[in-house]
């Protein structure tokens, strides 16, 4: 990089305002021209990765929260975005000479970006990246782990919901002795869920895991047999055990008490069951962490989601209760909802 | 600090579960040393099996980090006895070393040992060996015969951990490579279109089936390209081997024909008389090609089916419509009645093939629903204008949440999606 492109401010929420602008647009040529123009002018490449194609997105995930956009136009930026993610791949060649690292979304996690920018980010700073991408279920995780020496696994949940199958992931990778660090929205804002499962490390950005797998006290020297951490108690299994026929019961009571239920067309049925279902896998995820947050964080998001398409809040609110109804045996499971209906309603 | 290996069973406690985790041997090697060096000494050399030509090492100071570093075979007789230890017909026994027998460079830099040096192999039977070096640093007390003995049994251990590891490594390198020429290939150039495709095996762990799709370079006058999705029956490494060929056979024969139906017709002769009778397969075959002047026509696009759900096509307006060709299942009767269809694809408009695995996948709230064709439509009518890769990964994404985590037949996608007006995708 030549001195004057060091010394250069480069006005990066203008630019990713207009790489917004790209996306909304649905103009995947200029968005990636943008990129490729600013690395051509030596931006550093990093920051063209954090500062403008992932600040946008995230601008993009609120307009989705806040019904401006739809779930297609917010998919379909999204893979611009990816493309534009690529380029910077494309362009940028670095020799690795740090070590190996395997960068993952949780089985069930389909927010990829945020991993394959972490994954671009590694890469950029020295590291061999393996990026194995959405969704990597167990098996597939250990296949990989086995057959390659990574020295280090770095683990991505943007969903809470993820959280049981992450724990599955951590132990996976502990057991075959590869340290984990995690990130993402479902490890919640400290570092205390991912100690909970057993992670090595939590970052809260791309650019803090980078500096802390490169820092002075990573990876982290095992001292003696370290057996797994154990998680999903008992009300947690139980709910698990009859996820199905509580989903069931939920939906027959909520047509009992909202009449308009009873006249549902098929498709809004099964919304409403999609929907009592995810409040059912939240409950689910904050027992297993034993972490209530993990719910009421999920309950203020959905108030805010439908408050914001002018929907009532009852209509979440409904499902808390009768679920309260249908767990008379789950005290803990009946305070997360508790939590929850409170958090909802504030 | 000194209360180390005041029980013995520590370190061999601590390696039953660290060594009996891991099935590569790089790591294993790791794990030795940090073990040995947390648990017994200061310092800690573990001389693993070649890699290649030359051998894997890793080395270990007390307080500091294992690191890697190779040696030549030759580099071995620097050691007095390092060699034979390694490889020879009672390796695991262990042996007493001067200290100046052996040379600095061995050692992580900066280390000195006082007294004695500890030297023990770790058999592998399945060929080549290992041997660990170690030693205590000056003010420590002298390792004792108990400790030895500790010593070896770990050893003896590790070396199983190593036995299992390049037993697994072997296998792994067949499978990779076996495996490689079942995964689908990149995509090659298709004018006129964008093409995406997406598989999700019923094994998570072998990556491969009977499931799979292919989308050939432009051949023919006019150039077309062909694309296939099949399903053959069964699942995992058998159906794999099958498909193996089938796929062989298609990539061959479309260079000659690319009309659908003839496509299916001579590969159902095939099967006929060079399959093994118990197995069919069911296809989707395609030809397309764009259009119109300088191809701004529409993208047409023939297809015909063999026992196969008929693809599905998004047009502008929303609508989501099935392609109307039938016909019946390949590789199980001589009398092949087809009936192939013509669609054209505006810009922007879609075709999605896919196999039955989609469709039965099961899973909803209540886990035992099948996915069905009336979801897989809806799911297709709330993409429109999304790129072809966006496409097959939300579908992906969908089932993925509909089963959640449960088992589910192999599945693949192919989307076509005719370029989009005034852009390049």
């Amino acid at each position: 990089m030549t001195a004057s492109a060091s010394r250069r401010v480069w006005p990066w929420r203008d630019l990713s305002a207009e790489f917004l602008a790209l996306l909304k647009a649905a103009d995947e040529p200029a968005a990636v021209g943008l990129v490729t123009g600013l690395l051509r002018d030596r931006a550093p490449a990093e920051r063209v990765l954090l500062d403008v194609i992932a600040a946008a997105q995230a601008a993009v995930g609120q307009l989705w929260a806040e019904d401006r956009w739809s779930v297609a136009r917010e998919h379909a930026a999204t893979a611009i975005s990816g493309r534009a993610v690529a380029a910077v791949a494309e362009r940028i060649e670095t020799r690795p000479c740090r070590g190996r690292l395997t960068v993952a979304c949780v089985d069930g996690e389909w927010h990829a970006l945020p991993a394959r920018i972490l994954a671009e980010v590694l890469r950029l700073r020295g590291w061999q990246v393996d990026f194995l991408g959405a969704s990597v279920s167990g098996r597939q995780l250990v296949t990989h782990l086995q057959q390659t020496d990574a020295d280090a696994l770095a683990l991505s949940c943007m969903l809470a919901t993820g959280l049981p199958h992450a724990h599955a992931a951590i132990t996976a990778a502990t057991s075959a002795g590869v340290p984990v660090i995690v990130g993402g929205r479902g490890f919640g804002l400290d570092g205390q869920r991912a100690a909970m499962l057993g992670a090595d490390a939590w970052a809260p950005t791309a650019a803090a895991a980078a500096d802390r797998l490169a820092g002075p006290d990573w990876p982290p020297v095992r001292t003696g047999p370290r057996l797994p951490t154990p998680g999903g108690g008992g009300e947690y299994a139980q709910i698990q055990q009859r996820r199905g026929s509580l989903v069931e019961a939920a939906v027959r009571r909520l047509t009992e008490l909202l009449p308009p239920v009873r006249s549902y067309r098929r498709e809004q049925l099964g919304s409403t069951e999609e929907d009592l279902a995810y409040i059912l896998d939240f409950l689910a995820a904050a027992l297993y962490v034993e972490d209530p947050t993990v719910f009421t964080e999920f309950a203020e998001w959905t108030a805010g989601i439908l408050a914001a398409r002018g929907l009532p809040v009852a209509a979440f609110t409904a499902g808390l209760d009768i679920y309260r109804e249908l767990l008379p045996d789950c005290p803990q499971a009946g305070a997360v909802l508790t939590a929850g209906r409170a958090a909802a309603t504030r | 600090m000194d209360e180390r290996l005041c029980c013995p069973d520590r370190l061999l406690a601590a390696a039953g579960i660290a060594l009996t985790g891991s099935l590569n041997r790089r790591r294993i090697l790791r794990t030795v040393v940090e073990l040995v060096v947390t648990q017994v000494a200061d310092a800690a050399v573990a001389v693993g099996p070649t890699d290649g030509r030359r051998l894997d090492c890793v080395r270990m100071l007390a307080g500091g980090r294992a690191a890697r570093f190779q040696l030549d075979p030759h580099e071995l007789d620097a050691v007095a006895g390092l060699a034979q230890v390694r490889s020879g017909p009672n390796p695991a026994l262990g042996q007493r070393v001067p200290a100046a027998a052996v040379p600095d460079w061995l050692w992580p830099p900066g280390f000195r040992p006082a007294g004695e040096a500890l030297l023990v192999g770790m058999p592998i039977a399945a060929g080549g060996g290992s041997a660990l070096l170690l030693a205590r640093g000056p003010g420590r007390p002298p390792l004792h015969n108990e400790e030895l003995a500790t010593l070896q049994t770990f050893a003896a251990q590790a070396g199983q951990a190593l036995t299992a590891a390049a037993l697994y490594h072997e296998q792994g390198e067949a499978m990779a490579i076996l495996r490689a020429e079942l995964l689908p290939l990149p995509l090659p150039p298709t004018p006129g279109a964008e093409v995406a495709g997406g598989f999700q095996p019923a094994e998570h762990g072998l990556q491969i089936g009977g499931d799979f799709y292919d989308v050939f370079p432009p051949t023919g006058d006019p150039a077309r390209n062909v694309v296939v999705l099949g399903d053959v029956s069964g699942k995992g490494a058998p159906a794999a081997a099958l498909t193996g060929k089938v796929r062989q056979s298609l990539r061959v024969l479309q260079l000659v024909e690319q009309r659908p139906t003839e496509l299916l017709r001579v590969l159902n002769d095939a099967l006929l008389r060079y399959g093994e009778g118990d197995r069919f397969v069911t296809m989707v075959v395609g030809a397309m090609r764009p259009s119109g002047h300088h191809h701004r026509g529409p993208l047409e696009l023939t297809v015909a089916t063999g026992g196969h759900p008929p693809p599905l096509v998004l047009r502008s307006d929303g609508s989501v419509a099935e392609i109307p060709a039938a016909g019946a299942l390949i590789g199980v009767t001589t009398n092949l009645r087809m009936r192939q269809a013509t669609v054209e694809l505006a810009p922007g408009e879609m075709c999605l093939l896919y196999s039955d695995g989609l469709t039965e996948a099961p899973g909803g709230p209540t886990g035992r629903e099948r996915y069905g064709d009336r979801r897989l439509r809806q799911a297709l009518a709330s993409c429109p204008g999304m790129p072809a890769g966006a496409t097959v990964e939300r579908l992906q994404q969908l089932v993925s949440e509909w089963v959640r985590g449960g088992d589910h037949d192999d599945i693949a996608l192919l989307v076509i999606r005719a370029q989009p007006a005034g852009g390049s995708a």
